[in-house]
């Protein structure tokens, strides 16, 4: 998939070898989220990091979970609201057909019941999109360790 | 004791919304009260006109009845012998008779020059009076005039209410005279009494029967206009709704989408500049702006967006409200007593809509640091009580009526329509409370 936003070839604080070497023994992640610009930063974020690799991106929850049993990645992060195939049920298949499956949702509703509904289908953690991107590298690096990565706040009430 | 001294000086309410009737029934109210005065203003009209009436018609009655006396009793008796000798004339007999029936009061015969041929009153006969001018042209036209009196002319005692009637014929010599006959009010009176038992119940029970048969026409389009200003309402609700929702789609779906992704954009970007450049340092603070900004419009979604009532929607939705409350300087709580799940749809949105007025009020107005919703709920009230410990109704001098007690009165208006009522008031012990009660069968 091309991608104008995709860090240059000599990024300031490593080598282009080095981050090739990172990326194939990194976390493996798919990114499913209906807007373009979403994926496209999010990859761009996550590939600047050395031991994350993105392995593969879906707009909608339907190849999202198929895309996602077929690569079998570290780390999914679901988008919730998606035409068609929405990030809860998308979740529920890929964790009834992959139980180990480490899906964080990311997402910008924070309303409990969606957290609660979310981490009953089968979430590992819930991210809001407005926190911070490091966060969100952070979040990724949690949940490939079998954390519960939750953005602040969440899941309080 | 302590406690009930308190409770006694506990201040009285300072704003209870006036209880307004429904539409229909305000309607009905209006519409038997403006037929009450309109059958007040018949009746005051109908009585003197009835009076009037009658005595028109007494008069002319009175009128003709002279005048066919006049020509065809007295004139053929009075003769050239009569006037020469009126005691105990055959005028005379004829004339007493009429007396002593009642139907005259007084008499008098006239002749052109004013000279009194005949009276019941015999210090009359042969006395002579100027004629009034009226009088006088009666001796031309041979005709008649009446009218209502007070006061009897040639004789007869002042004061008393009496028809004066004056008639012209020839006698039987063809010499022209005018015949004064003065009846009795008797007759008036009661012809005054009949016309007004006749017209009266006429009148006024037209008016009763219409008002009867209009009354359901009326009640119908009240209901009617009633119903309809509720559909209207309803749909401007439903629209209201979703607007909202669509609008707090498009912010999320797109703005908020937008944003975050920038938003992530930015960290790779900043990385291709060189440490401690100028550009990288702006970028890191667009960032960081981009990221409240996203925070602040989420926040305004979940202001605008409807909250969901069904299942456990409807306990979240009043656990937000306490989050956003919280989130503007207020520590709300939120009690719940009572089965929730048996609300309906309906009631459950004016709980709501109870608490969300009440904890508005008090961040814009009670300078409060803790707010308490306490939601009660039972088989025929629910009652939703919102305490501040803030300054309290009567200290928020500042408030605008128009601006800030619409929430309250639009809220007021839907409880009614729910059978039930709103009260702002001073609480025990300081800060105000808002209390709304309402039935939730008619919510």
């Amino acid at each position: 998939m091309s991608d104008p936003l995709r860090p240059g070839p000599f990024p300031d604080d490593r080598l282009p070898e080095e981050s090739s070497e990172a990326a194939r023994s990194g976390i493996r992640v798919v990114i499913v989220d209906d807007h373009d610009l979403i994926r496209t930063a999010l990859r761009a974020l996550l590939s600047c990091e050395s031991d994350i690799e993105v392995c593969g991106d879906a707009a909608e929850g339907d190849t999202g979970a198929t895309l996602v049993l077929d690569l079998r990645p570290d780390v999914v992060l679901m988008d919730l609201t998606m035409p068609g195939v929405g990030g809860l049920e998308a979740t529920r298949r890929i964790v009834m057909d992959w139980p180990s499956a480490k899906v964080v949702v990311l997402t910008a509703f924070a309303e409990p019941r969606l957290v609660r509904d979310a981490l009953t289908a089968g979430a590992r953690g819930y991210l809001l999109k407005d926190a911070d991107p490091s966060a969100v590298v952070e979040a990724v690096r949690e949940a490939a360790r079998g954390g519960r990565p939750m953005t602040t706040g969440i899941g309080e009430h | 004791m302590a406690d009930r001294a308190a409770a006694r000086e506990a201040p009285a309410p300072v704003r209870t919304p006036t209880p307004q009737p429904s539409g229909v029934r305000a309607a009905m109210v209006r519409f038997t009260l403006l037929s009450l005065l309109g059958l007040a203003l018949v009746t005051l009209v109908t009585i003197p006109l009835a009076a009037w009436i009658a005595r028109s018609i007494a008069l002319l009655d009175a009128e003709d009845r002279t005048r066919v006396f006049t020509r065809t009793v007295a004139a053929p008796l009075l003769t050239e012998a009569t006037r020469e000798a009126p005691i105990g004339s055959p005028l005379e007999l004829a004339m007493e008779n009429r007396l002593d029936d009642g139907t005259v009061v007084h008499v008098v015969i006239w002749d052109r020059d004013g000279r009194v041929v005949w009276s019941d009153d015999r210090s009359l006969i042969g006395s002579t009076y100027p004629l009034d001018a009226e009088v006088e042209d009666l001796f031309e036209s041979m005709g008649s005039r009446s009218e209502y009196s007070l006061a009897m002319h040639a004789g007869g005692a002042d004061g008393v209410p009496v028809l004066e009637v004056y008639a012209a014929a020839r006698d039987a010599d063809g010499v022209p005279f005018v015949l004064e006959w003065y009846w009795p009010t008797s007759r008036l009176e009661a012809a005054q009494h009949e016309t007004l038992v006749r017209i009266l119940p006429l009148t006024i029970g037209s008016l009763i029967l219409l008002h009867i048969l209009v009354l359901p026409l009326t009640l119908d389009t009240a209901r009617r206009v009633d119903a309809e200003r509720a559909r209207l309402a309803q749909h401007a609700t439903a629209v209201q709704i979703m607007e909202r929702r669509r609008l707090s789609e498009d912010l999320h779906d797109g703005v908020v989408q937008d944003l975050s992704g920038i938003g992530y954009v930015l960290p790779t970007v900043s990385r291709e500049l060189p440490p401690g450049s100028t550009g990288r340092g702006l970028l890191e603070r667009v960032a960081q702006v981009m990221q409240q900004d996203v925070r602040s419009i989420r926040g305004m979604i979940a202001d605008i967006k409807p909250p969901t009532f069904a299942g456990a929607g409807f306990l979240e939705a009043l656990d937000a409200l306490a989050d956003r409350t919280r989130a503007q300087g207020v520590a709300a709580d939120v009690a719940i007593r009572g089965d929730v799940d048996a609300l309906s749809p309906g009631a459950r949105a004016l709980a709501y809509r109870i608490a969300r007025e009440g904890l508005r009020n008090t961040v814009r107005h009670s300078q409060a640091s803790r707010a308490l919703v306490d939601l009660d709920v039972d088989a025929d009230a629910v009652t939703v009580r919102v305490r501040d410990d803030g300054v309290g109704p009567a200290a928020t001098a500042d408030v605008d009526p128009d601006r800030d007690h619409f929430g309250l009165q639009l809220l007021g208006e839907a409880l009614r329509e729910a059978g039930g009522q709103l009260e702002l008031r001073a609480a025990e012990g300081g800060g105000a409370e808002l209390v709304a009660s309402f039935r939730p069968d008619r919510a």
